[in-house]
This record gives C-alpha cells, sequence and structure tokens, in this order.
C-alpha cells in the first residue's frame, strides 16, 4: 500500500489542533526517532494511519465522521500538539475515548 | 474571522475561477479570485472541495503553483479514476466556483531569508508545481541564492511550465523517460544514483533539496541522495502517492 507524507494532511491537522501541525517536530514512543510531522508517512483507508518513517510504528490515528473526529495520539511524544477542546474532536487512547472533547 | 484567526481552524472559502490555462493534455492551471484569502508561502497547497447537487462531497490536495504575492494558482492533473481532477482539468471554466481552504503546510515551504546554501530541486511530473512556486517566488524576490531544478517526464509533450522554464532563472536539468524528440539534449533515463551524481550540488556545498512526485520516485530519489553524502535533514519531500 501506498503512502504519502504527513504534509498531505495539513489540512486535517490543522483542524484538529488549530494550528499549523506539518512543522512540529514529534517523537516515536516505540523507537524513540525524532521527526517533522510533516515527514511522517500517511496511509488512507477507512481512516488515516500515521507512520514512524524510521520504525514502520504507528504514531497517530484518525477517523473522520460527518462532523466528528475521533483521534488518537497515542505513538507521539513530545509534539506539543493538542488537540482543540471542541466537541466535535474526541480523543481516543488504547481504543477507548478519554477526552469527548470535554476540555475548557 | 476573528475567531478562526484566534483558534488557527481553516474555513472553506468561496474560490471563482478567472483564468484557465492548458499546460499539458493531462494538465491545467486555474487561477482564482478567492475574498478572504490571507496569503501563502512557496511550496504550501489547499485542500479543494467539492459538492455534487444530492450534497455528495469530495475533497482534495492540490500543491499552489503561484509564487506569494501572485493571485492564487492551482496547477491540477488529471487522474483518470479520480473525483475532484477531472472537473478541474476537463470542465471548469472562467466564472465557475468552488470551495477551498488553506493554506495549508509549514514543512514542505522555502523562504528566501537571505539564506546562501544553493537550491536543489527534484520534480517528478506534477511534482513539479510547488517547486515551479519556490522558483517563481526566488524569481519575484530577486534572491541571489543558487537553484538547479532536476525535472523527469515521461515525455517532451507531458512537460509542464515548457516555456516558462527557460527563463525562470535557475538551472534547469531535463530527463525524459518515455520518449524523446530528435535532437533532444537532455537525459533519457530515470533519476537514479549516477544521475543525481551527475546533476546535484556536493554534498559539501550543503544544499537545500526539495523533491516532490510520486512516491515510489520520491523514495528512490532520497534514498540516492543520501547514499550520495546528503544529510537527511536537508532534504524536504512530499510525496503524492499515485505510481
Amino acid at each position: 500500500m501506498t503512502y504519502v507524507d504527513g504534509n498531505a494532511i495539513g489540512g486535517l491537522l490543522t483542524d484538529v489542533f488549530g494550528r499549523e501541525a506539518t512543522d512540529a517536530l514529534g517523537r516515536c514512543s516505540s523507537c524513540g526517532a525524532e521527526n517533522f510531522v510533516g515527514a511522517l508517512r500517511v496511509y488512507r483507508a477507512a481512516g488515516v494511519v500515521v507512520r514512524c518513517p524510521s520504525c514502520g510504528a504507528v504514531v497517530m490515528r484518525f477517523v473522520e465522521g460527518r462532523d466528528q473526529v475521533w483521534v488518537d495520539l497515542g505513538g507521539l511524544l513530545g509534539s506539543g500538539l493538542e488537540p482543540l477542546g471542541e466537541a466535535r474532536v474526541h480523543v481516543v487512547h488504547r481504543g477507548e475515548v478519554v477526552d469527548g472533547g470535554a476540555k475548557a | 474571522m476573528a475567531r478562526a484567526a484566534v483558534l488557527g481552524r481553516l474555513t472553506w472559502l468561496a474560490a471563482a475561477v478567472t483564468e484557465t490555462v492548458t499546460e499539458t493534455p493531462r494538465v491545467r492551471t486555474l487561477a482564482l479570485d478567492v475574498p478572504g484569502w490571507t496569503g501563502h508561502r512557496a511550496g504550501q497547497h489547499v485542500d479543494v472541495r467539492l459538492t455534487a447537487e444530492d450534497g455528495y462531497q469530495a475533497e482534495r490536495s492540490y500543491s499552489i503553483a503561484s509564487a506569494p504575492g501572485e493571485p492564487l494558482a492551482l496547477t491540477v492533473e488529471r487522474l483518470d479514476d479520480g473525483e475532484v481532477s477531472p472537473y478541474l482539468v476537463d470542465e471548469v471554466v472562467p466564472g465557475d466556483r468552488f470551495e477551498l481552504r488553506g493554506p495549508i503546510g509549514g514543512y514542505f515551504v522555502w523562504e528566501p531569508d537571505g539564506a546562501t546554501d544553493p537550491l536543489f530541486l527534484v520534480a517528478g511530473g506534477s511534482g513539479i508545481v510547488p517547486l515551479m512556486a519556490i522558483l517563481r517566488w526566488r524569481r519575484a524576490a530577486g534572491a541571489a541564492v543558487p537553484a538547479k531544478l532536476l525535472y523527469s517526464s515521461r515525455t517532451i509533450e507531458d512537460v509542464i511550465y515548457r516555456d516558462e522554464l527557460q527563463h525562470i532563472g535557475a538551472d534547469v536539468v531535463q530527463t525524459l523517460t518515455r520518449a524523446q524528440p530528435s535532437g533532444w539534449q537532455g537525459y533519457a533515463r530515470r533519476v537514479d544514483f549516477d544521475l543525481l551524481r551527475d546533476v546535484a550540488y556536493p554534498p559539501e556545498q550543503n544544499p537545500r533539496v526539495f523533491v516532490c512526485g510520486p512516491t515510489s520516485f520520491v523514495e528512490a530519489v532520497a534514498e540516492a541522495l543520501v547514499a550520495l553524502g546528503h544529510r537527511p535533514g536537508r532534504i524536504r519531500t512530499e510525496r503524492f502517492g499515485g505510481a
């Protein structure tokens, strides 16, 4: 399956994080490699799976519904990226919704 | 608008087509008038959204072809099984409208900002588009930094911006991988280690490198550049999937 760069989902990332995110640096929780979000590998299917270009581990996942988006950032460390505290953004970790947009 | 600015969210804007330019049989440039557009940086892209009468929406990303300060222009290649590009390449006429949001991207961008390291750009097919924005911006800004473009196309008919490339003010090296016209002076093979060794600025000159094209093309070019001794951190890539 072919992939594109993190750059390609810049619009989605700006939707979720409320800022340009492709020039943020993040660290892979599996191998520790640090990469720009714009350089991560993006695989699109029913959802968006973002993998570390160094080891291939999943670092972020996004599932877009009609008006909502589910976000799992469990594999990305230290990026400083925080999903917007909006009702449409749901943060998921280990399969469970841990933040349904209730943040202030 | 103030709230959108605070949150940094992207708003969908109405774009009106003001002019179309046929670049190749498969590629067209659309000049756009977008009220509320805040400007862009060279190398960025936009998301385009089309809405059908039944409400079905399709969304795709397209690179910005124009330099910062110029009217917004997108150059689009038709993918025959695409949902959006056949409309943009074959059907749109001046006066038509569609939605877009942007600009998007802070990673694959270039600013003149007094840099002296040479600029090496490598394009496969329509991967030329964001690199053309960079070259146009370099020219418009009067940047003195040396620049070289290595551009791979299948045939001479597939070369986008063919005339403008002759006076873009950079060293332009072309390769045609499938067929070459008689008297062709450029390369006639795929971009690989040997070709990059011949064409790229040597690693000692510490060039800034931007590579854009189909995923397999970008992969091959980036790997060869690293094998030649270029630091991975100096190489910025934009893969658009496909062949």
